[in-house]
């Protein structure tokens, strides 16, 4: 009863982080560099989730994605298939909630690297692509990583979203958190006591070994 | 061989906005683009480079056409073979000299190890091998000049572009570095277009120079007779 | 000098490559959105487990999880049907329900959300039915003495009462019906400290923050030794607290659906529910 919500919690985090790892860099770098017309509007849209109580996206997760959603009727429709109580949708939760963190790293760690530099790329013939990859990305490595533990954290502990999308399963898709709630809730205080001191667990050391990693980076 | 015949409007912080409307040649040697801050000179050289585009007009080196505000064609960055010296030489900061150095180092084919070798050469060339491993804040700005004219010239180009590139040097370091400029321009053999608002570096490096004021060329010719009837504004 | 111009130009260029950045980086996710195809799963069930048996998802109150999981032992050993409890809060269970959660019955702690739900058609008709009932209690800290009724809130000595928010929980809305009944509003209602669930309110209590406190007798049940009840509000001082369980409409286990509600309702489920501190619903 303890390690099942651990595993599922592991499990969606390593999942969701990779995606948010991937689509926050993308959207990070397409508002810092692009310039196009509603950018603005686009990055406030993005950092709707942050300022949002949780359970309000989660209700417009639910509206959109399950069973007579707009999205998921359609799918349930074609398929047979719908996203609410599974754990893609405890994914997909976290996703929404902790992108935004990502977004707004990635694209403060992108402006932040002289311009010059990239420049100077150019002239000695790389493409924008390599230059991304080989100037402006490791340049702005220590905020990128920011980004990522500060999401991966934040999908660790997602719970309101969560539970509305995903329900609260266990075994299926109740996470750390939500089996947390659940024993509190029902005056559970050993087990909430030991799963919460496990999330904590996990928590410091994820930040621990990421803190590690960018030690040695030097000051630019 | 470089042709230049560009119109621009810029904004500028000294006079507000000013347009720029260039015309001059470079052949072999060193060109002199020389004008005091905000006489548009740097918007030039990064014009040259496809840093900047012009609004309007012509930019061909040898049989190439840079940029052509008739027919389209603006080459870019990349594609044109050009070397930029920057004011600050913009060292990449997570990469040693020889690192950056082989950076513009183009030869697909041959194994990293072999554009190591190159830019290894390079910088013993450059008198500073013993700084190859060693990364630009670990630097003096004389070895960081050095590096930075080392990888422009790493990418072959057919045209190396300076902007004031001694302006953050001390008086000393700037003669010994003025003569290593001379030195491998004429090794190289390929023309050097330098900016600069000094006119000891002027009269020390260029076999022609060109002056620049608000935006627009007031004379051309040798350092000699330029300095002697140009009425110094400085 | 030419600064802006020069930077209009790089991200203009640049802008128009980034889509195609994005493109690529949207490529991966897609990709990646592969491993959430229902075809990767964890062990997780779907309502036919890897047997073959029949599962059912049942939405309850989280109130409800003692009792509840009890009768879902015996459901399980008597029917061989896998029973997995969605426990969260009433109106939340609600919402997902509305939106098309695959939950097969659904046990409310409170007749609002499942009158909605009817209302809207998302409940089998006939099905719906009052499984228990539960009765309010006024709950002191285990070493407090002095407070054997309602109306020792009012001696000057008792100084906070933790009752749920009238306004958000039934339980506080309950317990204002009853201090109104007992004409005990005016003079108290200065001493109320609002908590959003009853769990809270069972906490300010355990840990002595408060003087007293008014939750369900479920709740104190299961609060065990770590509260002293101190007195039962009678039945008829407020409504009645009634938990209402039906079969939802979209569910495809309709027929196991009603065996479990069947168990709820007989002489097994009530008397589990009675012990874990709820009333029957006779």
């Amino acid at each position: 009863m303890i390690w099942e919500p651990l595993k599922l919690s592991l499990l969606v985090v390593t999942v969701a982080t990779a995606i948010i790892a991937t689509l926050g860099l993308a959207l990070g770098l397409l508002l810092a560099k692009g310039r196009f017309p509603g950018q603005e509007l686009l990055a406030s849209f993005f950092t709707l989730p942050l300022v949002l109580p949780p359970t309000v996206s989660g209700y417009y997760l639910i509206v959109l994605l399950g069973r007579h959603g707009i999205i998921g009727e359609p799918v349930y429709n074609l398929t047979g298939w719908t996203v609410a109580f599974t754990w893609q949708a405890a994914v997909i939760a976290a996703i929404v909630l902790a992108l935004p963190l990502m977004v707004l790293s990635a694209r403060a760690a992108i402006e932040s690297v002289n311009p010059q530099f990239e420049i100077a790329s150019y002239t000695l013939g790389k493409s924008w692509l390599a230059t991304f990859f080989l100037i402006t990305l490791p340049l702005a490595r220590r905020g990128i990583l920011a980004g990522i533990v500060l999401s991966f954290t934040r999908a660790l502990g997602e719970f309101g979203a969560t539970f509305m999308l995903a329900g609260n399963i266990p075994g299926k898709t109740q996470t750390m958190p939500l089996a947390i709630y659940e024993a509190v809730i029902s005056g559970e205080d050993k087990r909430a006591q030991i799963l919460a001191l496990i999330l904590t667990g996990v928590s410091i050391a994820a930040v621990y070994f990421t803190t590690k990693l960018t030690k040695g980076t030097i000051r630019y | 061989m470089l042709q230049v015949a560009i119109k621009k409007r810029l904004e500028s912080d000294k006079s507000g906005s000013f347009a720029l409307d260039i015309t001059f040649r470079a052949e072999e040697g060193i060109t002199i683009l020389f004008g005091q801050s905000g006489s548009g000179k740097t918007t030039t050289l990064r014009a040259i480079a496809g840093i900047v585009t012009p609004d309007s007009g012509r930019i061909t080196v040898g049989e190439e056409i840079y940029f052509d505000s008739e027919t389209g064609a603006n080459l870019s960055i990349q594609k044109r073979r050009v070397g930029y010296v920057f004011q600050d030489y913009a060292l990449f900061p997570h990469m040693t000299a020889e690192q950056n150095v082989a950076y513009g180092i183009k030869d697909n084919s041959a194994a990293v190890a072999s554009r190591m070798d190159r830019a290894r050469a390079l910088l013993t060339l450059f008198k500073i091998g013993h700084v190859r491993q060693r990364y630009p804040q670990n630097m003096s700005g004389g070895e960081q000049q050095r590096t930075a004219l080392a990888r422009a010239l790493a990418s072959d180009p057919a045209l190396v572009l300076l902007d004031e590139p001694l302006s953050a040097v001390d008086a000393e370091t700037r003669t010994q570095l003025l003569d290593e400029v001379v030195a491998a321009q004429e090794r190289v053999g390929i023309p050097f277009i330098y900016v600069t608002h000094n006119t000891v570096e002027a009269v020390r490096l260029g076999s022609h120079v060109v002056v620049l004021h608000e935006g627009t060329v007031k004379q051309v010719g040798g350092p000699a007779e330029v300095f002697n009837t140009f009425a110094n504004e400085r | 000098m030419g600064a802006m111009t020069r930077k209009q130009r790089i991200d203009s260029e640049i802008s128009a490559r980034t889509c195609s950045i994005s493109t690529t980086a949207a490529l991966l996710i897609l990709v990646s959105f592969t491993l959430l195809l229902p075809g990767c799963r964890p062990k997780g069930p779907s309502t036919t487990g890897p047997t073959g048996a029949t599962e059912l998802i049942v939405s309850a109150a989280v109130s409800l999880k003692g009792a509840f999981n009890e009768i879902a032992e015996i459901y399980e050993k008597r029917t061989g049907t896998k029973i997995h409890f969605n426990y969260g809060a009433s109106g939340a269970l609600q919402k997902q329900i509305e939106s098309g959660a695959p939950a097969d019955v659904f046990a409310s702690a409170g007749a609002k959300q499942m009158d909605d739900l009817a209302s809207k058609g998302f409940i089998v008709a006939g099905t719906r039915t009052d499984f228990a009932r539960n009765s309010l209690v006024l709950i002191v800290p285990p070493r407090s003495s002095g407070i054997g009724s309602f109306s020792d809130l009012t001696n000057p000595g008792v100084k906070k009462v933790a009752v749920g928010n009238p306004k958000t929980v039934p339980a506080g809305q309950y317990t204002d019906q009853t201090l109104s009944r007992l004409n005990l509003l005016p003079q108290i209602q200065a001493k109320l400290i609002f908590a959003e669930d009853v769990r809270q309110v069972l906490d300010y209590v355990v840990r002595d923050e408060v003087d007293a406190g008014v939750v369900y007798s479920s709740d104190a049940f299961s609060a065990g030794d770590k509260v002293k009840v101190a007195a039962r509000a009678a039945d008829d001082s407020h409504e009645p607290i009634l938990y209402p369980i039906a079969v939802v409409k979209d569910s495809k286990q309709q027929a196991a659906a009603r065996k479990f509600i069947d168990l709820v309702l007989s002489s097994d489920g009530q008397a589990i529910l009675i012990k874990h501190g709820f009333l029957a619903i006779k």
